[in-house]
């Protein structure tokens, strides 16, 4: 059987123009229609909302010479795969949690650290920090902040999510996931299934969106 | 993905990635030379040379079928990053994938693949030739790390080039054991041996419950 994404996406389109028809106030939940700068019942800044949704990212702004060959890098919507191909999966956990498993060497046991490729910037998180530890950006509405934040290094224009990731420490092992974010999660240059974890260890790279973290273990003495 | 062809072990893309990565890292002695290129953007092309395959990781590498390969390498060569060097060693590894074999889709992407690179070798501006001669790197260290993955003794090798400005190439043969020990001659490297592992999970469950598993290696000298 044969998947056809063009099909999927018309339906999707189709399906968001119908939706984009109203906007529901993400503080009182009213539907309002979609012209709406403030919300009708609880005068929300509605606007506000789309000011911080998350920039997709245009692959063309990364190399600029690709527009001019005339190649849409963005369409990805006449690509066909064969159904049995294609399989998505939810993470249930550990096959065995007691089970020994392989070199300590590759299990964290200090500080787990993100240095941010183009400046240096380095995000340190201790281990209490790694039950869940979401990657993302500033909800300029709520405040609520991530505690991998990477709101200061432009997070929004390098299209971040503002919950785009999580690193789990669980079991003594590091596991990313992607949460099915609009710009997508790369391991050592592998995009992400989302929600389909992965173990990340010393000397990974991962890429949220467009900004790129280099993967230390800080080992305990 | 690659599954062990004598164990029930998956072994994801950006593992084969991430060792693909480290063969390239270890690149070059006075015998062989290293890329007239950005070392780091030729560890990184080398590293990203399969990186359409991302969402479709899930499936065999093996046994996916031709159309769905196409796609992966459709986004091999649109899934680029802002290092024009690192896209150009991808571009090369995809285009020489696709020279393979000849069919009109096949023939489509290589002739787009050969567009995107002969458009950027301009604006660079290097010779197509360099990029030929870090190609059979990039196919040495896939090569490899490929067979690796297949958890398999087996014996390979590839032509590279070994000089800066000359096109000629020596046969590398290497061989694999199933304990993880491999030994390369002649010896291309810049260290005299390098370890490490590989990441893999018990399939059985996978991915949606995951037992790790370490496949560690040893790349050696080959009495």
């Amino acid at each position: 059987m044969i998947l056809t994404l063009k099909i999927k996406c018309g339906i999707e389109r189709l399906f968001m123009e119908t939706r984009t028809n109203i906007q529901i106030c993400p503080n009182c939940g009213h539907e309002n229609s979609a012209q709406a700068d403030v919300c009708k019942k609880c005068k929300h800044d509605l606007a506000a909302n789309e000011r911080d949704s998350t920039n997709r990212l245009d692959k063309t702004s990364a190399i600029p010479d690709l527009a001019a060959l005339g190649l849409d890098v963005t369409d990805y919507g006449d690509f066909e795969f064969d159904s049995a191909d294609v399989k998505t999966h939810h993470f249930e956990g550990f096959a065995d949690d007691d089970a020994p498993i392989g070199d300590g060497a590759v299990r964290l046991k200090g500080n787990l650290i993100l240095t941010e490729r183009e400046t240096g910037k380095k995000f340190v998180i201790p281990p209490a920090d790694l039950q869940e530890a979401v990657i993302g950006r500033k909800n300029q509405q709520s405040g609520y902040s991530p505690i991998i934040d990477l709101s200061a290094l432009e997070g929004h224009k390098y299209g971040v999510s503002r919950r785009h990731a999580t690193i789990s420490y669980r079991d003594n092992w590091l596991i990313l996931t992607d949460h099915n974010s609009t710009n997508g999660t790369y391991l050592n240059g592998h995009r992400l299934v989302p929600e389909q974890a992965r173990v990340i260890r010393d000397k990974d790279t991962i890429r949220i969106g467009g900004i790129i973290l280099h993967v230390t273990y800080e080992f305990a003495e | 993905m690659f599954k062990s062809k004598t164990r029930p072990i998956a072994l994801p893309q950006s593992e084969h990635a991430r060792l693909a990565g480290l063969i390239a890292y270890h690149w070059g002695n006075a015998d062989f030379d290293c890329p007239a290129i950005d070392f780091d953007s030729f560890v990184k092309g080398v590293t990203e040379h399969d990186r359409g395959y991302g969402l479709l990781d899930s499936a065999p590498i093996d046994g996916v079928s031709m159309k769905t390969w196409l796609t992966i390498q459709r986004q091999g060569l649109l899934q680029v990053c802002d290092d024009m060097l690192t896209n150009v060693v991808c571009w090369m590894h995809i285009r020489r994938l696709l020279s393979y074999a000849s069919s009109p889709e096949r023939d489509e992407l290589r002739q787009m693949a050969d567009s995107m690179i002969d458009e950027s070798l301009a604006q660079l501006p290097i010779e197509r030739d360099v990029f030929e001669w870090v190609d059979t790197i990039t196919r040495f260290c896939d090569n490899l790390a490929f067979d690796f993955g297949f958890d398999k003794a087996k014996q390979g090798s590839v032509e590279v080039c070994h000089k800066i400005g000359s096109m000629e190439r020596i046969k590398v043969e290497y061989w694999l054991e199933e304990d993880g020990v491999i030994q390369v001659k002649p010896w291309v490297f810049s260290v005299e041996r390098f370890s490490g592992f590989v990441m893999g999970y018990q399939e059985d469950g996978y991915p949606d419950r995951l037992e790790p598993v370490l496949r560690p290696f040893t790349i050696e000298k080959r009495p």
